[in-house]
């Protein structure tokens, strides 16, 4: 597959501060590609010199072949972006945002009233397309963005951090417009987030951290290079499984509040639990295994949690 | 061009949309009235042998036209702070076209001022001729589009709504009452000159007086102390030449507010969080 973005030694100084320092990647054609990492970790200056709102201090970024700082123009008529921050015109419809923004990207006059209808269907907001904007909930508000984003058939559709003050409900639901939209239009969509359950939906998600992509690859791959798991079990005679775990595997041990035992294993826990239970006497009552999940992930990679 | 209509249409939209803004205008426009006739109350007109509304309406009208124009490039500076402005910004459009589109907008709103003064003023005793409107429509644009274009690098210059505000009212009152609109020239101070003679407000007054009072059969002496022409030394300025200043003033300030909107950081917020907190 084609790459649509390819970022090579990209790098960002605010006066002296380093905000991103010598990043490399590249997001193939059609793939949900997703910048995680907490804030201010570079994830907002990142998409902001993709998107050609800021300059570049070093590097080289090219979007669909097009270097982003020298055909300025020709990139953003390729591009969507969906802002953190409110962007709309309050006192305008949905129709009229919608209008304008098509106006401005050329969209012709004899399409654009279909193109409207087209882009308020796939975010479901057709019944309410002569109402104010301001009239909206958020929710609302963040769908008829993504629909202005792609009014104009962009090939990638930027997202920065597009659920952040959204109720759990609409997060879910701007998500499946996500979902829909890509399957629909094949559009290439690239976002930050530090929502860790949105990463997950990602094909590929690269973890930033200071300012240095320090992972880049498929959630699932980042899971399954944690090899650490969590065995949380509980035992009726709690002092003579502590007494035998010491003894004779030499995990590290952690009594939980809730009175489960829990042990870290690296690479598979069946040994653990099938050579426990065979030498163990009493009755286990409980047993779970803990995957990773990408919080872990990100946990392990940069040392800090992510909501930090 | 397409730019140009679309980001005037949206500056239109929000004016028709708000009511408030629509009932200020004809407020202004009333209000205006009032004050001048009161602020005149004195004043003889006869010697010109005009009606007192005939030597009120041009000041009347630089004035509200002044003040709507000045006041819309408020809009940018919300813009600015509501983030409409990014959509504007990252959108494949010439800076110039949304400045020039800017400028068109306010000009429109500040005219549509002018036209409901014009409207109200036969309640008032005022008389027009056909000729007459022409003239003053054609001054009404130009002093519209000149204030418009400083009003605009005014904008892109300040960073919140009421730093804004506050430089305007700054510059409001010499603007007004340095213009001959309501204190004659001849009756101020000679250090005070230079600021009448840069100040497009004055051009405008002096081209609204000549052309809503016929002055031929009037002695120049009567004229000047009337505040009726605008003399440099020996040189009389006409309409045709004050707004020709006009255009020159709005051209020159319209190339100070697309240069300076060429620079126009949207990213504003982001720069500001990256001081504050060590992010970004």
């Amino acid at each position: 597959m084609k790459n649509i973005i390819e970022v090579r030694n990209l790098t960002k100084y605010y006066g002296k501060t380093l905000a991103v320092d010598g990043i490399d990647f590249d997001v193939k054609k059609g793939e949900i590609f997703g910048f995680l990492g907490p804030n201010g970790a570079g994830k907002s200056t990142t998409i902001n010199m993709l998107c050609t709102i800021i300059g570049k201090s070093k590097g080289e970024l090219l979007i669909d072949g097009d270097d982003v700082f020298k055909k300025q123009e020709e990139v953003r008529k390729k591009i969507g972006i969906v802002f953190q921050e409110r962007t709309l015109d309050e006192k305008l419809t949905a129709k009229e945002n919608l209008y304008i923004h098509g106006r401005l990207y050329n969209i012709p006059k004899s399409k654009i009233n279909e193109r409207i209808e087209k882009v308020l269907k796939v975010v479901e907001l057709s019944a309410r397309e002569n109402d104010l904007v301001s009239s909206f909930s958020g929710g609302m508000k963040r769908r008829l963005e993504i629909a202005r984003g792609l009014m104009h058939y962009p090939k990638v559709l930027f997202l920065d951090e597009p659920t952040t003050g959204l109720d759990p409900q609409t997060r879910i639901h701007v998500w499946e417009y996500l979902l829909k939209l890509r399957k629909k239009y094949k559009t290439t969509i690239f976002l930050t987030t530090h929502y860790m359950d949105e990463a997950e939906i990602c094909d590929r998600i690269a973890i930033i951290d200071q300012g240095k992509i320090v992972v880049c690859d498929t959630p699932q791959k980042l899971k399954g290079d944690l090899a650490t798991k969590i065995v949380r079990f509980k035992v009726d005679d709690k002092k003579n499984a502590i007494q035998l775990i010491n003894k004779e595997f030499g995990y590290k041990l952690i009594e939980t509040n809730e009175g489960f035992l829990e042990i870290e294993v690296e690479g598979k826990p069946t040994e653990f639990i099938v050579g426990f239970s065979k030498r163990y006497k009493g009755n286990m009552s409980y047993l779970e295994i803990i995957k990773p999940t990408l919080n872990d992930v990100f946990i392990n990679i940069t040392g800090k949690d992510i909501r930090e | 061009m397409t730019a140009i209509i679309t980001i005037w249409y949206r500056e239109f939209l929000n004016y028709i949309r708000d009511r408030s803004r629509i009932l200020s205008s004809f407020l202004m426009s009333i209000m205006l009235m009032l004050v001048f006739t009161f602020a005149l109350g004195n004043f003889d007109t006869s010697i010109l042998g005009i009606e007192k509304i005939q030597y009120m309406l041009p000041g009347i009208i630089a004035t509200s036209i002044f003040m709507t124009s000045i006041n819309g490039a408020l809009s940018v500076v919300t813009d600015k702070t509501e983030g409409f402005m990014k959509e504007f910004l990252v959108s494949p459009t010439k800076r110039s076209s949304i400045a020039i589109g800017k400028i068109l907008g306010t000009a429109t709103t500040a005219l549509i001022q002018g036209t409901i003064i014009l409207l109200i003023s036969p309640l008032f005793g005022m008389r027009y001729s056909i000729g007459m409107l022409l003239g003053l429509y054609a001054g009404m644009i130009a002093i519209a589009l000149a204030v418009a274009a400083i009003g605009l690098f005014i904008a892109t210059k300040v960073k919140s709504a009421m730093g804004f505000q506050m430089f305007v009212q700054m510059l409001m009152m010499p603007m007004m009452f340095l213009s001959g609109a309501y204190v004659p020239i001849d009756n101020l101070p000679n250090w005070l000159r230079p600021v009448v003679y840069i100040n497009p407000v004055t051009y405008a007054v002096s081209a609204f007086r000549n052309i809503s009072v016929d002055t031929s059969g009037i002695s120049n002496e009567i004229l000047e102390r009337m505040g009726l022409i605008l003399t440099y030394g020996d040189f009389k300025v006409t309409p045709i030449i004050s707004i020709g200043v006009l255009l020159i003033i709005g051209s020159i300030f319209l190339l100070l507010a697309v240069n300076a909107f060429k620079n126009v950081s949207i990213t504003h917020k982001i720069k500001l969080r990256s001081r504050g907190l060590g992010s970004h």
